[in-house]
């Protein structure tokens, strides 16, 4: 072998200790989310029978609340999503839909639906905003406002649904959910227990391809049929059950999912609302959120609750799904350049000093890593500069931990929520979490990537997921 | 082979294997479990449809309640203890069965066994070391907590408050709550007592909030123990203190004005507190609240007061001086509340406009006075927006096409006149809503006023 042999050779094995360091960093925080997640889930499970949401219903300490639904070319989920939140079970609450700039039937559905009638509310605009076009109201129906504006993007419509807000919290809800009837009282349960300032409390998300859908209530929870849609069921329960909890327990949430999410009012508006500088505003701001209580030295939390609030439609197709993901990738990568002052900073406790690089690292730099490394891996081969026994090893390996992970996922479901009544459907969620690792996963990947990339490229637009199954589901 | 990539081929083999052991070992359990809840779940639906039958047996008077109390004994199992528990208590909100209830659980034993619970000497799970374990778990002592509430177990309150003492939060947190939902008078000092506490020690466990919604529960009449805590030195007493009477008002409140504070037991004595200093307390907080409390104070000086509450520099205190107003509806406040319509600080106009046409007919005739006598711009769309939101408009237009020209009637065109509201304008067919102004400016035509119909006519015009 000659010398520029060997140098390629020094460097393989330097790309496979490095391999190895990262495969054993990123999956062994994982396993621990995990565990913890599964002993928090067994005890919360119990605490159920003594949740007392009878009394925070009954209670006159509980705040009241407005649920601002930002919609753009919602036409086919809207109704359902308005209907749902409508049918909260909450003492006190409204509603605020804005239609931002909506180039579908959104607005109208709306207005035909609760014969709504033009107003002229006075604006007052804590946040700047884009041009308001009109209000719309029912006296029947006094708990609903919806806002029309110029198009502005998610963050921008959501400002103006806080402008619009009189109540001292306020929920975020994206257009094509279905929120559980309790959703509200789980949600601001913590924030009336906790004797410190909660910044957001948010909770799980379920898909609601393959439920029973009738008048904005999930009937019979389902599986989807195509396989599409029940691996990214997979996934949301791998997610929301030991990723975001995990975090939690630690004290290090970053990301509270922005499909339904609750925030102190006038916290935000100090904040400067929800930015406009990025695709992942939700993130970003509870971020933001966390620094600016940090840097006034005040005490405040972050609340994940482990009941399912909403139920969101997710991507039927793969065209949808990348485009999901890359805005995810660029929204998280964004949200991370933009606080990088938290990295590694003792100040902001497990958030600044686990949470943020694990966030870096591991979901921000992941995807580049991987998909560096399906392309590496087999050039190694081709040169004969990778091993074969050790490299399929290693292959196997990952094949594992990952299927083990996501049958964790589905055994955490199991053994806590069992949300998924049929047998056939549990069977079906185990043979999916394996089958997860063979394509999905390195499709994702890619998607992920390709976000990343648009991160690099300084490219900030959003890529808006259409959605076709509401109105199917909901007849 | 290069050393690093061969110790480390083992090591990866090993963890695969290992990894492929626990994954399969997982599933199989998680499958055994399923189908063996699947069984239970189904003897428990068994047992709550049994219950439904013997419940309203109960009712129908053709059981009777000892034959009932024994035929839910006979139905219970020891290894689903708690969960039959749940479901039997389930049945406490059908008002008709709650006495019924109640009485079975003790006559069961489950009170005596819960109150053991609560105390960690005892566990529905079995004998022995496992009992010993279920009887420590925080859990389970919260969930004797919550039963105790549930059916108001009146001889369990000093237990209750003993748990406010017990090193786990939920217990804590439940037994609070089973307390306000006891209400019994005694525990309120001692409730009274723990806020106090938990105020004075930085970093407490159990929330200011959950403290104010277990006494809130509570019967005013009790009020006279806040008075300690109303003369207190230290502000913070002294807003809870207030803030505790601003929502048992509220809460005990079915309808209006039939909660005054000079009718319970020394009620006096806090309204007079109230009236001199709270309400003229350096803390804009206490006197915002005190100001919310003035709504429950017949005394005569409580109009003087909220008069110049009315004008105190916080704006939030003026807000609250709005809401109790709105909240008496009497002459006072009807003299007053108008003024507020031209506040500088919004929420205060917004607040005083919402009153006002919550009062009906008297208040929108106040609105309307008011927007035609007031030459303040915000006022004005304060008013028109009251108006708009309220669905006060259509009702004044027909109001107007009956009665024809008056004040109403020149309110009304002087909405218009300001481009509102946006459904009555001509340009409304862009927003697909012309059927509404088409129906609006009907209605006026049929009007029988000449004047009402002109100004119809000039509308359709444009």
């Amino acid at each position: 072998m000659g010398h520029w042999g060997e140098l390629a050779q020094r460097g393989m094995d330097i790309f496979n200790f490095l391999t190895i360091a990262y495969f054993f960093a990123g999956n062994g925080v994982y396993t621990i989310l995990m565990l913890v997640s599964l002993g928090s889930a067994l005890v919360y499970n119990r605490r159920l029978a003594y949740q007392g949401l009878q009394e925070l219903r009954d209670s006159p300490v509980t705040p009241p609340v407005t649920v601002v639904i930002p919609a753009y070319n919602e036409e086919n989920s809207i109704l359902e999503t308005v209907r749902s939140a409508l049918q909260s079970d909450y003492p006190d609450f409204r509603v605020i839909v804005v239609d931002d700039g909506s180039t579908d039937e959104t607005l109208n559905r709306l207005i035909s639906e609760y014969q709504l009638l033009r107003v002229d509310l006075i604006i007052r605009s804590p946040l700047p905003t884009r041009r308001l076009y009109g209000s719309y109201m029912n006296p029947a129906f006094p708990q609903l406002t919806v806002i029309a504006k110029e198009n502005g993007g998610k963050a921008d419509a959501l400002n103006t649904g806080i402008n619009f807000c009189r109540t001292p919290y306020f929920c975020i809800l994206d257009a094509d959910c279905l929120v559980e009837p309790d959703a509200l009282l789980r949600l601001m349960r913590p924030i009336v227990h906790s004797p410190e300032e909660t910044l957001v409390s948010g909770g799980i998300i379920r898909i609601r391809n393959g439920c029973k859908i009738a008048g904005g209530r999930i009937e019979r929870v389902g599986l989807p049929p195509s396989w599409i849609e029940k691996l990214q069921v997979v996934e949301y329960l791998r997610g929301f059950l030991f990723g975001r909890l995990g975090w939690d327990l630690t004290g290090g949430t970053l990301i509270v999912s922005g499909a339904m999410a609750m925030f102190q009012r006038q916290r935000v508006i100090e904040a400067g609302g929800f930015s406009l500088r990025t695709v992942s505003e939700d993130m970003e701001l509870i971020v933001r959120l966390r620094r600016r209580a940090a840097r006034e030295k005040r005490r405040a939390q972050t609340c994940f609750i482990l009941d399912t609030i909403c139920w969101t439609e997710c991507p039927s197709s793969v065209a949808m799904l990348a485009r999901q993901r890359r805005r995810w990738q660029l929204g998280l990568c964004q949200t991370l350049q933009l606080n990088l002052p938290m990295f590694f900073n003792y100040k902001y406790g497990s958030a600044g000093l686990v949470s943020f690089p694990f966030h870096l690292f591991i979901e921000g730099l992941g995807s580049a890593v991987e998909f560096i490394g399906y392309l590496v891996v087999p050039l190694a081969f081709a040169l004969r500069l990778a091993l074969l026994n050790f490299y399929i090893p290693l292959i196997i390996l990952s094949l594992l931990y990952a299927s083990f992970l996501s049958v964790g996922a589905v055994l955490v479901e199991e053994l806590t929520y069992r949300r998924y009544p049929a047998r056939r459907d549990f069977y079906a969620l185990l043979g999916w979490s394996v089958l997860e690792n063979f394509g999905f996963r390195q499709m994702i990947v890619y998607f992920r990537f390709q976000g990343f990339l648009r991160f690099l490229a300084g490219l900030h637009h959003w890529e808006k997921v259409t959605h076709t199954a509401g109105e199917a589901e909901a007849g | 082979m290069p050393f690093f990539s061969q110790q480390v081929i083992y090591g990866v083999l090993a963890l695969s294997a290992a990894l492929f052991a626990v994954s399969f070992g997982l599933v199989i359990y998680a499958v055994g479990r399923r189908i063996r809840h699947e069984q239970d779940f189904q003897l428990l639906d068994e047992f709550r449809q049994r219950l439904l039958v013997l419940f309203a047996a109960l009712r129908d008077g053709t059981l009777a309640y000892d034959e009932a109390r024994a035929q839910v004994g006979a139905l219970l199992r020891p290894r689903f203890q708690l969960r039959m528990e749940q479901i039997l208590l389930e049945h406490l909100s059908v008002p008709a069965d709650a006495p019924a209830i109640k009485r079975m659980v003790e006559d069961l034993g489950f009170a005596d066994r819960w109150r053991q619970g609560l105390q960690g000497r005892n566990g529905a799970g079995g004998p022995g070391a496992r009992r010993r374990l279920h009887g420590a778990q925080f859990s389970t002592r919260a969930l004797n907590a919550e039963n105790l509430g549930l059916i108001g177990h009146r001889a369990s309150w000093k237990l209750l408050c003993q748990s406010l003492c017990d090193p786990n939060l939920d217990v804590q947190r439940v037994a609070l709550r089973s307390l306000a939902a006891i209400g019994e008078p005694e525990s309120f000092p001692v409730l009274v007592e723990h806020l106090q506490k938990t105020v004075a020690q930085p970093g407490a466990k159990l929330s200011e909030r959950d403290l104010l919604a277990a006494l809130a529960c509570f019967p005013l009449r009790l009020c006279g123990h806040l008075l300690p805590l109303l003369r207190h030195s230290n502000s913070a007493f002294r807003r809870l203190a207030l803030q505790i009477l601003v929502e048992m008002t509220a809460a005990q409140e079915v309808e209006p004005k039939t909660v005054y504070l000079e009718d319970v037991e020394r009620g006096d004595e806090v309204a007079g507190l109230i009236l001199s200093p709270l309400a003229d307390d350096p803390g804009a907080e206490i006197r915002a609240r005190a100001a919310r409390v003035l709504a429950y104070v017949r005394n005569e000086r409580a109009a003087e007061k909220l008069r110049r509450l009315l004008k105190d520099e916080a704006w939030f205190v003026r807000l609250h001086a709005v809401r109790s107003l709105a909240r008496r509806h009497d002459a006072c406040a009807t003299a007053l509340l108008p003024a507020s319509l031209t506040e500088t600080h919004w929420r205060v106009r917004e607040a005083a406009a919402h009153a006002l046409s919550q009062w009906g007919a008297t208040g929108v005739y106040q609105l309307v006075r008011a927007f035609q006598s007031t030459r303040d711009v915000y006022a004005r769309e304060q008013i028109a927006e009251e108006i708009e939101t309220s669905g006060e408009f259509a009702r004044m237009l027909a109001r107007c096409a009956a009665s024809g020209a008056g004040l109403e009637f020149e309110a009304l065109k002087g909405i218009v006149r300001m481009r509102k509201p946006g459904y009555f304008q001509a340009d409304a067919k862009a927003d697909g809503l012309a059927s509404g102004r088409a129906a609006m400016l009907a209605t006026l035509s049929a009007s029988s006023h000449s004047e009402v119909k002109e100004w119809a006519n000039q509308m359709r015009a444009q």
